[in-house]
């Protein structure tokens, strides 16, 4: 006989806190299902970042130019040297941005949290405004060291400072330290851009968030720190699924909190250090995605890390798309994009008042 | 969060307000610092002193003359003797006329070096992170009169004139994109100081070098059509010949090539990256080079779609530091770059 249909809540591993099923998606069949459209999304919208841009070209030359390269037509190498990368940096960055942002609002606690608050943004930008006022640094290239260096210092010095004192580093201590970092290497940046026109003239261009310009040896050099993050972050699906019944909880069921909670901020690190050297950095992104991959998965991270993984490089996409086609002959960057686009669904979030369950 | 009842907010609008009080009521000493940052030359026995060249203009009868500004009449000294620019193209042009204004704005412009020097000391008008001006530090230079440029249209208009003129009479011409209209602008500039055959003199300087250039270059001229553009990182800017260089290179005799932007701003135009093959038919390109532009001349060079330009490929793209010319000296500069660039095509 075939039992009714199996309550899901009854979870299959035992060690494993029950988590209720929210969501719109309440099976695991339906997941995978959705997961799978969303990767095919994913795709679709990638190639249609190949196929679109702020110079129209036909779609026959786009399919010729991903496998046969011909130097000499413009049209081509458009595609090949510019739209390819392009997209490639696109799904690095989303990948990095949403994965983050999940982990940091599962770190937190916090449905608000961003991986800003660990100074990573303001610790990059600081780093590239060093390299170009001091060593001269010229090329999008060359920041990226930099930028990466900057976010890892900041952000061990953020949580050194959080972790002072005998709890360690607690969310609110955390958001505290974070916040008085990222405003002091804020002013440091400032102080800096003040005397140096020039540098101001150029740190715009990249601190406004924006794929355009980014060669593939960026997406060569960042991609291994992306990978790394990646799997140290899917690694903690399970563990911030305990941290979020908060610390007693956790630690009652065997969770070691801080090794946890270091580890996964680790990850977030990686991520975004890695993504803000390549493009940038871009706001929005890391906040808003997790919420629409809770709203189809529910509160379980083992699903929405997978969720908001495929789901952020397709708005990032999308929004570098729009950003081709809407200021014609020009284009605007990305990183105004998502916010046009985030901060509207930001203030909905705030407004509602079941979203907060993480 | 438990509703705020009256006192609390009776509280917090006291507070607020006081601290708007207090602000308000600081002073601004950052723009000195900035200043004597800029400035280049280590300070000279110059500071910002009155200028002692108006003395010798003319006595007319009368203190005071009437001068049509975008704002409509308006009565300026005619010796003013503590002159304050608001714009590059202004205190550039009173460099060229031999005044030391009091008060300066160079907006990061490429600005000759014996300006630099010239302008030791002399404090920096507007606020370099939020372009807007110090309207306190300008009264504190007690000026007699102060110059600048605006936009015609008034929506647009940014400079604060009420607060201004209560200062000192203040003269405002009109201002075009990209500074196209800058001899326009020089020569309102002069007539208010009185200085119109001195500025005269320096234009027929610059346009006899420009025709001299055009005879003696023609045939490189005729032989090529030009593109003037500035690189940015993601993005680049195409000049077009209304733009203050344009007009220049217009003037030397450069014929522009017909670039198709999509767009018909006339200044510049933003372009993408993926347009840079719009510059196909050019066959020079004139690249600025200058310091705030470096980064980005570079990063368009190494682009492959600008190796694959025709120009790029005759080597005949040529950096070049003085566009924006904001007076006839740095437009003379730019026309030898010109002149050098027009010796390398045959």
């Amino acid at each position: 006989m075939i039992a009714a249909t199996a309550d899901p809540v009854v979870a299959d591993e035992v060690d494993v806190p029950v988590i209720e099923r929210k969501g719109l998606l309440r099976r695991s069949s339906g997941r995978t299902l959705g997961l799978v459209l969303a990767v095919v999304l994913l795709i679709i919208v990638a190639l249609a970042s190949l196929a679109i841009g702020s110079k129209p070209i036909p779609i026959g030359t786009v399919v010729r130019a991903l496998f046969h390269h011909d130097p000499t037509s413009n049209d081509i190498l458009v595609i090949r040297t510019l739209r390819v990368p392009r997209t490639l940096v696109g799904i690095l960055a989303g990948v990095a941005l949403g994965l983050a942002g999940a982990v940091m609002q599962g770190v937190a606690r916090n449905p608000l949290a961003d991986p800003g608050i660990l100074g990573i943004e303001a610790g990059a930008a600081l780093f590239v405004v060093i390299g170009i006022h001091s060593f001269g640094v010229r090329s999008l290239s060359g920041y990226v060291w930099f930028a990466f260096a900057g976010a890892l210092i900041a952000s061990v010095v953020v949580y050194a400072i959080g972790s002072v004192g005998r709890q360690g580093a607690t969310p609110v201590k955390l958001a505290l330290a974070g916040a008085a970092i990222t405003t002091f290497l804020g002013s440091l940046t400032s102080a800096i851009l003040i005397f140096d026109l020039a540098a101001l003239d150029q740190f715009r261009f990249w601190a406004v968030g924006s794929l355009s310009g980014r060669s593939l040896d960026i997406v060569v050099q960042m991609a291994p720190f992306i990978a790394v993050g990646a799997a140290m972050a899917i690694a903690s699906a399970r563990s911030l699924n305990a941290l979020a019944l908060g610390d007693d909880v956790a630690r009652s069921l065997g969770q070691r909190v801080g090794l946890t909670r270091a580890f996964a901020a680790g990850a977030v690190v990686l991520l975004v250090g890695a993504s803000t050297a390549a493009v940038g950095p871009i706001a929005f992104v890391g906040l808003t995605v997790p919420h629409v991959a809770r709203a189809f998965t529910g509160p379980d991270y083992r699903w929405v890390l997978p969720y908001s993984m495929v789901l952020a490089p397709t708005l990032l996409l999308t929004a570098d798309i729009i950003g081709r086609v809407i200021a014609r002959p020009g284009e605007v960057q990305v990183g105004i994009v998502t916010a046009l686009i985030g901060a509207p669904f930001f203030i909905a979030l705030v407004r509602r008042r079941k979203l907060a369950e993480l | 969060m438990e509703p705020l009842n009256r006192r609390r907010l009776l509280g917090l609008s006291i507070t607020a307000t006081a601290g708007a009080i207090l602000a308000a009521c600081s002073s601004d000493s950052s723009s000195t610092a900035t200043s004597t940052a800029a400035s280049e030359a280590p300070t000279t026995t110059t500071a910002a002193t009155s200028t002692t060249a108006a003395a010798t203009s003319t006595a007319a009868s009368a203190a005071t003359r009437t001068i049509d500004t975008i704002h409509g009449a308006v009565e300026v000294p005619t010796a003013p003797q503590r002159i304050v620019a608001l714009n590059f193209v202004d205190t550039a042009t009173l460099l060229d006329l031999g005044i030391t204004p009091v008060g300066k704005s160079t907006s990061g412009v490429n600005f000759l070096p014996e300006y630099t020097d010239q302008l030791a000391g002399v404090p920096e008008v507007t606020n370099e992170t939020t372009f807007e001006y110090e309207v306190e530090l300008i009264a504190s230079l007690k000026p007699d009169l102060i110059i600048g440029s605006d936009w015609a249209d008034a929506a647009k208009q940014y400079v604060p004139y009420e607060q201004l003129s209560a200062i000192a009479p203040t003269a405002l011409t009109e201002w075009q994109q990209s500074a196209g209209n800058w001899p326009d602008q020089a020569a309102f500039f002069a007539d208010v100081v009185g200085k119109s055959n001195e500025l005269d003199e320096l234009r027929s300087q610059y346009e006899g070098r420009a025709d001299e250039i055009k005879a003696s270059r023609a045939d490189a001229l005729a032989a090529n059509t030009w593109a003037l553009i500035q690189g940015g990182q993601g993005e680049w800017y195409f000049y077009t010949p209304q733009s203050s260089h344009g007009q220049v290179f217009a003037r030397a005799g450069v014929q522009f090539a017909d670039i198709d932007t999509g767009d018909d701003d006339t200044g510049y135009v933003t372009m993408s990256t993926e347009r840079i093959d719009a510059l196909t038919p050019a066959a020079v390109i004139a690249l600025n080079a200058n310091e705030s532009a470096a980064a980005g001349a570079a990063d368009l060079q190494g682009q492959p779609l600008f190796k694959a330009l025709p120009a790029a490929q005759d080597g005949q793209v040529h950096e070049m530091i003085w566009f924006f010319p904001s007076s006839y000296k740095v437009a003379g500069a730019l026309l030898e770059e010109l002149d050098a660039a027009l010796a390398t095509l045959t």
